[in-house]
């Protein structure tokens, strides 16, 4: 069961690297973040996780030093953080924080345009840029003579990620960006994020405490502990399917596998085609492979369209099998549908299999047992 | 204007300490314990009746939401009336009237003064009240009344001590002003020294001021410690901080 | 003190009502002192309108004392300001020091003004004392808004203002100091209007803008001169109350759309 988006991914390289790195902060008994090594790929969202005390924000504020490390190296793009001015180092690097903590006495443009402005560019480069990010975050464009007060806190969050974006930095870090806005708001938020990031390809790194977040957000996963101890470090289907130890499979959760299914495609399952026979065959064969193969049900394929399932018992023998008392099934799954789409679809279909339709044309059949090896696998 | 007292001292003091060794020079205004205790008293009197008048007033329009507008202008405007002019009509309505030069004139000019202080902040601490608890004890039952004397008083006392003690400090300084119109007390001091020059019976007056104001405002602190239990004012503490903005109008208004 | 502003119609009506007031006010006023000569004396003991409206030198003099108030005024404001801010710049970068210069200007707070304008005078001319010892007067009120204004703005806009690489004296003037303005004005309204009704008692020194009159007129008896210097005084402040008032709303425009969310 592969990764969700694995063929888009990295070309391999590491964009940040943390090596060995530390933060206590002063008058602290205990480390806010033990020895920690990660590298983040380049182009891909990795995902810092865990509960309050792990030190995920605090990695995170150390890749722009807005906290300085005690102890070891932090790299991006091959270059050590150290070795630049904080100031320069972050007009580089995105930075997203929950509270958004956008300026109320500047207008949505300005906000945006806060950062280009920071490194000089010209009036008419930065106007272009502004309204090519509004365009690309998703808001209109008669907003932007607005202030923040008048948006809404979706509207505030997706100018906060514009304005993280607007000078174009290969990085962009996240500090719980959803988690200030209600969960359809931050659903359809997320789902805004995935869509964008398919067009910008930045490294991102975003810290959350939200697990069903991070699944579905994160190329990987890191998983750390009190004190900033990373657990396990991996895609989320490998946490899921493989939780390293007990603290990654308590934090993980139960329904590992209902999470799990969330995150396959239905195209990545073997392609099966299923109890299906086409319009142009007999009602005998049709019997045949409804008894055999289809538990009583059979599908009917005209033209490579999907007419509908019939069952053994009611198929007339006078009759071709297109005119058959068919049943057209209540959904039709796009490849792209996730398995858990898919075994809602099992459940609620009578036939017991779901049918795979790609732009109307007849794709194959999931089935429960399908389904089931995948997880497995 | 500045009744004068005249006898030219034989060794006049070099420096405002020594005054306070000579005997010959405070006997002229009088001795210095009976001016203290006229400051005091009227001090004491005009917050006492301020009080009465601005914290029932603050607590009843913030409970109710009334009137914020047109209290926050007549407090802030309420602050250029010159004490000097209510002073000196009091004075002269209270002459014709018959009531004499003191001690009303003088302690309700004060009165006017430490309105301001005191009704903003009472005020501006019910408003923010925890709407929590005030909704808590709606709900077992309180009547309105009870939710004001029980509940909200209670919660605005921190912040209503802060606006007390401004006022204090405030009347205290500005006590002497009466002795401008012929009243005793320690301005006493300050208008002679006016009258003859003596520099260093003014700052014997202000010095002797400034002493009974830091003593008045310390005095309130220290009562405000005892009498307000310490997790309303660690309360007070938090919320200030969590609401920094908040905090700084109150201080503004204050 | 109000947290929500009140509407536009609200404010314009408050507006016209209060010129309205005004105009009937003169209005009746100098048909009230018609046919009286301007020696009148007790026909009306309380206020003698004739002498406002009569008397041929009342409105230069009228004018000398409103300029003179208005420099009483502004000229310690104005330094107050100059002064809180280093002061509060101070304090903003060394924590420690706020507490200590806080305790310094309400000490000063304590000063009775009377003996202050009468100790500086011995050293200064009455004017130099006087504005010296008004502008300390305006120190705590303004040194504790600047901070606290400063102190007020959010944590997460400060936040996002370091992660997006801002130096932080560019923090200080393109984001700071403007959150702040709110409750820095609200600090510049009290001080100028406490130092208003504080002006009149230089008229112990020999000046006092209105104060003056009201000096005069105790003195004299004379009661309209103190009624007229109490009201032109609450007047002037009320005024200079609305001015910057609307000053504030020109500075901050982000504040007045909020409400229409």
């Amino acid at each position: 069961m592969g990764q969700q988006r694995d063929e888009q991914s990295s070309d391999g390289a590491v964009a940040i690297q943390l090596r060995a790195v530390t933060k206590t902060f002063p008058g602290a008994s205990t480390a806010a973040v033990s020895p920690l090594d990660l590298d983040v790929p380049r182009g891909e969202i990795v995902v810092l996780i865990g509960p309050s005390g792990c030190g995920k924000t605090t990695t995170l504020r150390m890749i722009n030093r807005l906290i300085e490390p005690t102890g070891g190296t932090i790299t991006v793009e091959g270059v050590d953080v150290r070795q630049q001015s904080p100031t320069e180092l972050r007009r580089g690097i995105g930075y997203v924080i929950q509270q958004i903590g956008l300026f109320p006495h500047r207008t949505i443009a300005q906000n945006i345009a806060t950062v280009p402005k920071l490194l000089g560019w010209d009036k008419a480069k930065v106007s272009a840029r502004v309204d090519e990010l509004v365009d690309l975050v998703g808001l209109d464009r008669d907003m932007l003579g607005r202030y923040p007060g008048e948006l809404s806190g979706g509207q505030q969050q997706r100018v906060g990620v514009g304005r993280a974006l607007a000078a174009d930095p290969p990085v962009l870090l996240m500090d719980e960006p959803f988690g200030a806005v209600d969960p359809i708001v931050r659903g359809r938020l997320q789902g805004e994020l995935l869509a964008l990031q398919q067009r910008v390809r930045k490294t991102i790194v975003l810290v959350t405490h939200d697990i069903d977040e991070a699944i579905r957000v994160g190329d990987r996963v890191a998983l750390l502990n009190v004190g900033g101890v990373l657990e396990q470090f991996g895609p989320p289907d490998a946490l899921l399917a493989r939780p390293a130890n007990a603290f990654v499979e308590q934090f993980l959760g139960s329904e590992r596998s209902l999470k799990r299914l969330a995150l396959s495609q239905v195209r990545s399952l073997p392609h099966e085609r299923g109890p299906v026979v086409d319009a142009s065959a007999t009602v005998d064969e049709a019997r045949k492979v409804a008894d055999e193969v289809g538990g009583g049900w059979v599908g009917v394929v005209d033209a490579e369209r999907f007419l509908g399932w019939v069952h053994g018992e009611r198929l007339e023998d006078s009759r071709p099998l297109a005119d058959q008392l068919l049943e057209t099934p209540a959904v039709q799954l796009a490849p792209d549908a996730t398995l858990r789409e898919a075994l809602e679809a099992i459940l609620t279909s009578r036939s017991a299999v779901a049918v795979i339709a790609d732009e109307g044309r007849f794709g194959g059949v999931v089935s429960l047992e399908q389904i089931r090896r995948g997880l497995i696998a | 204007m500045i009744a004068l007292a005249t006898i030219q001292a034989a060794s006049p003091p070099t420096n405002v300490f020594e005054w306070f060794t000579k005997e010959s020079f405070r006997a002229r205004s009088g001795a210095i314990p009976h001016q203290v205790w006229l400051t005091v008293w009227h001090s004491a009197a005009a917050l006492v009746l301020a009080v009465l008048v601005a914290v029932p007033l603050a607590v009843v329009l913030a409970h109710y939401r009334r009137g914020e507008l047109v209290a926050g202008w007549v407090v802030n405007t309420g602050r250029a009336i010159p004490t000097v002019a209510i002073l000196g009509i009091a004075v002269i309505v209270s002459l014709r009237e018959g009531f004499g030069f003191e001690p009303w004139p003088i302690i309700l000019s004060l009165v006017l003064l430490a309105l301001p202080p005191l009704f903003a902040n009472t005020f501006t601490a019910v408003r923010g009240a925890d709407a929590s608890a005030v909704d808590a004890a709606r709900a077992v039952g309180l009547s309105e009344w009870a939710v004001m004397v029980r509940i909200e008083l209670p919660l605005a006392l921190p912040v209503l001590f802060v606006g007390l003690r401004t006022a204090a400090v405030q009347v205290v300084a500005t006590e002497p002003i009466a002795a401008l119109f012929g009243a005793e007390g320690l301005g006493a001091y300050i208008r002679q020294g006016l009258g003859n020059n003596d520099l260093y019976q003014i700052q014997a007056g202000a010095l002797m001021v400034t002493a009974v104001a830091i003593v008045a405002d310390l005095s309130l602190w220290l009562t405000g410690r005892t009498l307000i239990p310490a997790p309303i004012r660690r309360q007070a503490g938090r919320s200030s901080r969590r609401n920094r903005r908040s905090k700084g109008l109150a201080e503004a208004i204050a | 003190m109000s947290e929500q502003s009140p509407s536009r119609a609200t404010r314009w009506a408050a507006c016209g009502a209060g010129v309205l007031a005004v105009v009937i006010f003169v209005i009746w006023a100098r048909q009230a002192v018609r046919g009286l000569s301007p020696d009148t004396a007790a026909t009306n003991p309380i206020i003698r309108w004739e002498w406002v409206f009569k008397r041929s030198s009342t409105p230069h003099e009228l004018r000398d004392l409103t300029i003179e108030h208005l420099k009483l005024t502004a000229l310690p404001v104005a330094a107050g300001l100059v002064l809180s801010s280093a002061l509060a710049a101070i304090a903003l970068r060394f924590r420690w020091t706020f507490a200590p210069l806080t305790a310094v200007a309400g000490f000063l707070y304590t000063v009775p003004s009377l003996a202050l304008f009468a100790v500086l005078t011995v050293y200064l001319s009455p004017f130099q004392a006087a504005v010296v010892a008004l502008t300390s007067y305006t120190l705590l009120i303004l040194v504790r808004n600047i901070v606290a204004g400063i102190d007020g703005v959010p944590e997460s806009v400060l936040s996002a203002a370091d992660g997006m690489g801002m130096s932080r004296q560019r923090r200080l003037v393109t984001v700071e100091l403007p959150l702040a303005l709110p409750v820095v004005m609200a600090g510049i309204r009290v001080a100028t209007v406490t130092t208003i009704g504080l002006v009149a008692i230089t008229g112990a020194i020999q000046l006092g803008g209105f104060g003056f009159l009201i000096f005069d007129g105790y003195n004299t008896q004379f009661f309209t001169k103190i009624a007229v210097g109490a009201i032109l005084s609450v007047l002037l402040a009320v005024a200079l109350d609305l001015l910057i008032r609307s000053v504030e709303r020109v500075l901050t425009p982000w504040a007045r759309r909020r409400v229409a969310r």
